[in-house]
């Protein structure tokens, strides 16, 4: 039977329960069985050399496209995430055990004053030269700090509306959800920043990265009443979201770009910028600081912003590139998505790249823990 | 005698390693630091009854929510799971076996599988609903079938019943037939012999089944979070996002300890009607 809905090769951004990396594990095994039956005779013979990723399932497809490593034995250990707060747990926990990873592109700024990122050597990206400037100019407050970059951005996006076109009008505002027509048949996802930042345009919060608490308290309420009053369901994952759509129980939603694509032919789904506008994000790679594998890191972030590394990423999970040489050879259905001629216009007018929230107490101003407890409060609601 | 002695210690080492490891310092472990608590995402060690006080105050509807949703699923479980055993043990004959091997086999089928199974049976354009609209039951497909209460106890009973019926099994296997054929000749009634034979024989069994399903239920976050929908968020949803999300293990752990000594209670309390019950029922 042909399923009607597209599937990415790599979902990206799901929610995993389970993370078992079994074929890289029997790899390992097979590895040590041949060196045991060689009797470690080889002296010619090098021992593959795996690289630990931790990231996000799907934005490793950047990496190792084009079978990157296998001719030197370099292969990724990957382990997915299930929350973009893991990344900042395990370089606590030990950040000389990343070699690669994926850090939410706000906490860039902060993982690398606080000692847990490794500088990244220019020098052996080459092809960071390709970047798109445009790209460059919005990423770089979230990853350069003095001088140094601390990530190196692959892919972007944004938290955007989506609606099905056969049974909902194109959405203008995030309050389209509101509409007595839409109700219990809206969702979004577990995405509590993207939620909060979409919420706080509503209620007119020109910065929703520098709000105050009783601001953040109105942005609560609002989604609070857009939780009891008009959600079909939270989404847990973008899986669960393309099912949702797919099976039309839900026909506007908080969402993604890519999303279109993997629900495929099941419905028509749309996307559509809100004239609050989306909370925009611009993804890198990052290395731990004391890592084993830092050169070979650099070198798999470099392929990564290959033509090659770019489009595997485009490919499999219609993501959008960095890269002007990338931006130029994606396919039609990618630039349908992603219209790479006016990135302005998407940086700036449709989408909104933030900074980090404030860590620490600051006069008025809610700082990170206050937006935790505001999104737990909605669900506790 | 010191060799008896060396030999006593080393038997009991590989127990002891065991129970150590995984139950007493993990626990003991997890309780100290349900005292600490974390700034920017560093935890600091100045002990505070702050964590139990938050426990109490911002997650006691959560809590209580959880343990009234568990306490369903598990009385439901064990009710089904009884009748199941009954059915195996007393009316199915040589085939008893066949019907607990494919009540087991179901355990292959994995939890996620279960969950999305039960998303693809109860959604709008689900099985159930597509039937009912097929026959004219219903005009419209009912939305409270998924994203609800109801689909989150309808898919935690599914899972949990399995589990919950080897124990009641294997106390009903353990029921002589002497007292039960003694009764009946003496005119007894069928729910008669039920109360006064059956079930203060399976009183272990039964509570067993319950306080599985029940513990199960109450530290479960997955469901909830899959098919339970805006309305059901479980303590062990918030418990995830401290641990996972918050990264506040201290907060974490407090919840977790203050809904294992509020599920200890709940245990404790059905024992008790349990055992009131059936002796306020008995001839």
């Amino acid at each position: 039977m042909k399923s009607d809905t597209a599937k990415p090769d790599g979902v990206t951004r799901v929610l995993q329960y389970v993370s078992l990396d079994r074929r890289q594990l029997l790899k390992g095994a097979a590895g040590l069985g041949l060196v045991g039956a060689a009797g470690l005779r080889s002296g010619t013979a090098s021992a593959a050399t795996a690289l630990k990723y931790l990231g996000w399932e799907g934005y490793d497809s950047f990496l190792a496209a084009g079978d990157f490593g296998k001719s030197d034995g370099l292969t990724l250990q990957k382990t997915f995430i299930s929350s973009a707060d893991e990344v900042i747990a395990k370089l606590r926990l030990g950040s000389s055990q990343l070699d690669i990873c994926t850090p939410y592109f706000i906490h860039d700024g902060f993982l690398a004053e606080q000692g847990m990122l490794e500088p990244i050597d220019l020098a052996k990206i080459p092809n960071f030269s390709k970047i798109n400037a445009t790209i460059l100019r919005y990423c770089e407050p979230n990853m350069k700090v003095k001088d140094h970059w601390y990530a190196v951005p692959m892919t972007y996006g944004s938290i955007c509306m989506l609606y099905n076109a056969d049974l909902a009008a194109t959405p203008t505002s995030w309050t389209d959800m509101l509409k007595p027509e839409y109700k219990g048949k809206c969702a979004i996802t577990a995405d509590y920043v993207g939620n909060i930042f979409a919420w706080a345009r509503v209620a007119g919060i020109e910065q929703p990265n520098r709000m105050t608490k009783a601001e953040l308290t109105k942005v609560t309420d609002l989604l609070i009443d857009l939780k009891r009053n008009h959600l079909r369901t939270i989404a847990p994952s973008y899986g669960d979201l393309v099912q949702l759509l797919s099976s039309k129980e839900v026909v506007i939603s908080q969402g993604w770009e890519p999303v279109p694509t993997w629900v495929g032919e099941a419905a028509k789904i749309k996307v559509a910028y809100p004239k609050e506008k989306s909370m925009g994000f611009i993804e890198g790679y990052a290395i731990g600081k004391g890592a084993a594998h830092v050169d070979e890191a650099h070198r798999f972030i470099n392929n990564a912003l290959s033509k090659d590394g770019q489009l595997a990423g485009a490919t499999a999970n219609s993501m959008p590139v960095v890269t002007d040489e990338a931006m130029q050879a994606t396919d039609a259905a990618n630039k349908a998505i992603y219209d790479y001629d006016h990135l302005d216009d998407y940086l700036a007018q449709k989408t909104m790249i933030v900074p980090m929230y404030p860590l620490e107490s600051n006069g008025d101003l809610a700082i990170w823990d206050n937006y935790q407890e505001a999104w737990e409060k909605v669900l506790k609601s | 005698m010191s060799s008896i002695r060396s030999r006593d210690v080393a038997a009991v080492a590989p127990s002891f390693l065991v129970w150590t490891g995984f139950f007493f310092a993990p626990i003991l472990y997890l309780l100290v630091v349900s005292f600490w608590r974390v700034r920017q995402y560093k935890l600091v060690t100045d002990a505070s009854f702050d964590n139990y006080l938050l426990a109490a105050g911002e997650y006691r509807h959560a809590i209580v929510f959880t343990l009234v949703l568990a306490a369903l699923v598990g009385v439901v479980t064990t009710v089904f799971a009884f009748a199941m055993a009954y059915m195996i043990r007393f009316h199915a004959g040589r085939f008893g076996n066949v019907l607990l091997f494919i009540a087991l086999t179901t355990l292959f089928g994995g939890y996620l599988v279960k969950i999305y199974a039960w998303k693809g049976l109860l959604g709008s354009t689900g099985i159930i609903n597509q039937a009912l609209l097929a026959a004219g039951l219903i005009s419209e497909p009912i939305s409270w079938f998924l994203y609800s209460p109801f689909a989150v106890v309808i898919t935690l009973v599914h899972f949990l019943l399995p589990y919950a019926l080897l124990p009641i099994n294997a106390a009903l296997r353990g029921v002589d037939d002497a007292p039960i054929e003694a009764a009946r000749d003496l005119g007894a009634r069928p729910s008669r012999i039920l109360i006064d034979v059956i079930l203060p024989q399976c009183e272990r069994g039964i509570l067993t089944a319950f306080a599985l399903a029940f513990f199960v239920s109450a530290g479960d976050y997955v469901t909830p979070q899959l098919v339970g929908g805006t309305d059901t968020f479980m303590i062990g949803n918030f418990i995830q996002s401290q641990f996972v999300n918050r990264m506040n293990a201290p907060v974490g752990a407090a919840l977790a300890f203050a809904t294992l000594l509020m599920t200890l209670f709940v245990v404790a309390l059905v024992s008790l009607l349990y055992r009131r019950i059936l002796k306020a029922c008995a001839t």
